[in-house]
């Protein structure tokens, strides 16, 4: 359980988190999304003790991080993809993490294989691509076996199968009643990957839900074509719709149902050439969220 | 103590700086000893001090070397691993110290051993150390000590690998030599810096009065070291992690 209260930080004059407060549930994938420089990696960085906050705090499982004992074997992140020393190896890296948390040199073998680097681990990491990068990194955060997952952005650079294999990674992980938190700014992402989407936009709280309730929270609109277009919409407009010419001359159709439309232009003996129900993507949700910001 | 396991680990495991470092003292003082032993003759008087000075040479590694061990995990961006596995950031600053201290004494050790072992085989019977000669060493030993503390502390400060490497190489070889150029005739504040007083503790000879002593000048310079190990301490604690 990770919770966050009234968070705040500011570099300057410019205010990176602003009150936030949420919580983290365990044995679920939470997703923590917002465009790039909304204050994730900030927050996270605030939740991991690597930044002091203004105000407000960050506890892991009731402590704050620089209190945990054995920090590695309580919580594994992962916070950006280049931190690696590029002469180093794979495996080398891993041993030195795993040497500075007293964990057995052969967890860093069963690391390598959950994440199916074994081949690559006596590489150095200087030759690695991005993706074997995430995976490096999703190793590191394993490797104290922790009950809390920390992981920034860590679809980024993984192709689709990758992005699979770690959806059933942090899936299998949730499943075992691990707390998994996984930042991005994707939302396609986050749809795959989490079960429940914490969203800010600039350093302030935006929406918690589940990613079912968020895409249930989705608008629907109808979109109806009709050479009587006018009427139409008057007629519907007197049923409560509001209503939105799109370009091509259709309309887009709120609050009344599809067959409700096709009621209505059977009854009066108008015309449609198309009526279709359209349901928006979170993505279209989350602009709507964050008031129309693109999230890239 | 697994802190400085996994400090000397990250060294072993990423060979080439360290592996360059020493090859580089090694050739110095191998050739500086060579050249020495080649043209002393039976009248040289200091021949003994001068070898022992010449394994003093790395002073000026231990210094790299404690300003590497701290600044390659900020460099690498590897310091928010660091912290992560030990968020108390004191355990993490203390680690390095016992290391840099640890790989200072064993680099100068093996500075000192290349260069009398030279001057024995080349010169034999020659070639005599006094306990004068063996106190020298002792104390370039304790300034190597020292330049890697505060070579770690101005590491610790600054938090950039080239920007404490550049600083230390303008402030000893330039800023400290133009100081003392004006200070010794002005302000006579020369021999309080803290490469003068380093090099005053650990000289063969003795100075002229005006300076501070062999003691004074030690614990001046020890000041120094701890000086910035506890600014840098105090950085590392404050400052954020921004990588």
């Amino acid at each position: 359980m990770i919770e966050v209260e009234r968070l705040s930080k500011r570099y300057g004059s410019t205010v990176a988190v602003d009150d936030l407060s949420f919580r983290v549930a365990p044995a679920r994938v939470t997703g923590f999304l917002g465009p790039n420089g909304a204050g994730k990696t900030t927050t996270l960085k605030m939740i991991l003790g690597l930044a002091r906050p203004a105000s407000g705090s960050a506890t892991i499982a009731g402590h704050v991080y620089r209190d945990l004992q054995d920090p590695m074997r309580r919580v594994g992140a992962v916070l950006e993809t280049s931190n690696y020393h590029p002469g180093r190896s794979g495996r080398n890296h891993l041993r030195v993490l795993a040497a500075s948390s007293g964990i057995p040199a052969s967890r860093v073998e069963e690391v390598l294989e959950l994440v199916a680097m074994k081949d690559s681990a006596k590489r150095r990491v200087k030759g690695y691509s991005l993706g074997m990068r995430q995976r490096l990194g999703l190793a590191a955060a394993l490797l104290g076996d922790p009950e809390v997952l920390v992981l920034d952005e860590p679809a980024n650079g993984l192709d689709p199968a990758g992005i699979r294999w770690l959806r059933d990674l942090l899936r299998s992980l949730a499943g075992q009643g691990r707390t998994v938190f996984v930042s991005s700014h994707l939302l396609a992402e986050m749809e795959q990957i989490a079960d429940d989407v914490i969203v800010i936009h600039r350093g302030k709280f935006v929406a918690q839900a589940s990613t079912a309730e968020l895409a249930a929270r989705a608008t629907t609109r109808v979109r109806v074509r009709s050479p009587q277009a006018d009427r139409l919409g008057e007629l519907l407009g007197a049923q409560g719709a509001s209503i939105e010419t799109l370009e091509g001359g259709a309309l887009a159709v709120r609050e009344v149902s599809a067959e409700q439309i096709g009621e209505v232009a059977a009854a009066n003996a108008i015309v449609l050439h198309e009526l279709a129900a359209e349901t928006a993507t979170l993505e279209e949700t989350f602009l709507e969220l964050t008031g129309g910001e693109t999230t890239s | 103590m697994r802190l400085v396991y996994a400090e000397l680990l990250k060294i072993r495991t990423a060979p080439w700086t360290t592996a360059t470092l020493l090859l580089v003292l090694l050739a110095i003082v191998g050739l500086g000893a060579a050249g020495t032993s080649s043209d002393a003759s039976g009248s040289v008087l200091s021949l003994e001090s001068d070898i022992v000075d010449i394994g003093g040479i790395a002073t000026i590694f231990t210094l790299i070397l404690g300003i590497l061990i701290v600044t390659w995990d900020y460099r690498h961006g590897t310091i928010t691993q660091t912290f992560l596995a030990a968020p108390r950031r004191e355990r993490v600053i203390v680690a390095k110290v016992v290391t840099a201290v640890g790989l200072a004494v064993l680099l100068t050790a093996i500075a000192l051993g290349l260069a009398i072992g030279i001057a024995e085989i080349w010169l034999g019977d020659q070639f005599q150390l006094t306990d004068e000669n063996w106190q020298h060493a002792g104390r370039i030993m304790l300034a190597a000590v020292l330049w890697a503390v505060l070579g770690l502390g101005l590491g610790a400060t600054l938090q950039t690998q080239v920007g404490a490497l550049i600083s230390a190489i303008v402030w000893f070889l330039v800023l400290e030599l133009v100081l003392v150029g004006l200070g010794s005739k002005i302000w006579n504040i020369d021999k309080y810096l803290p490469g003068e007083a380093l090099r005053e503790f650990s000289s063969s000879g003795q100075f002229e009065e005006e300076r501070l002593g062999r003691t004074a000048a030690g614990l001046l310079a020890a000041g120094y070291a701890f000086g910035f190990a506890a600014l840098g301490t105090l950085s590392v604690l404050r400052r954020d992690v921004t990588q």
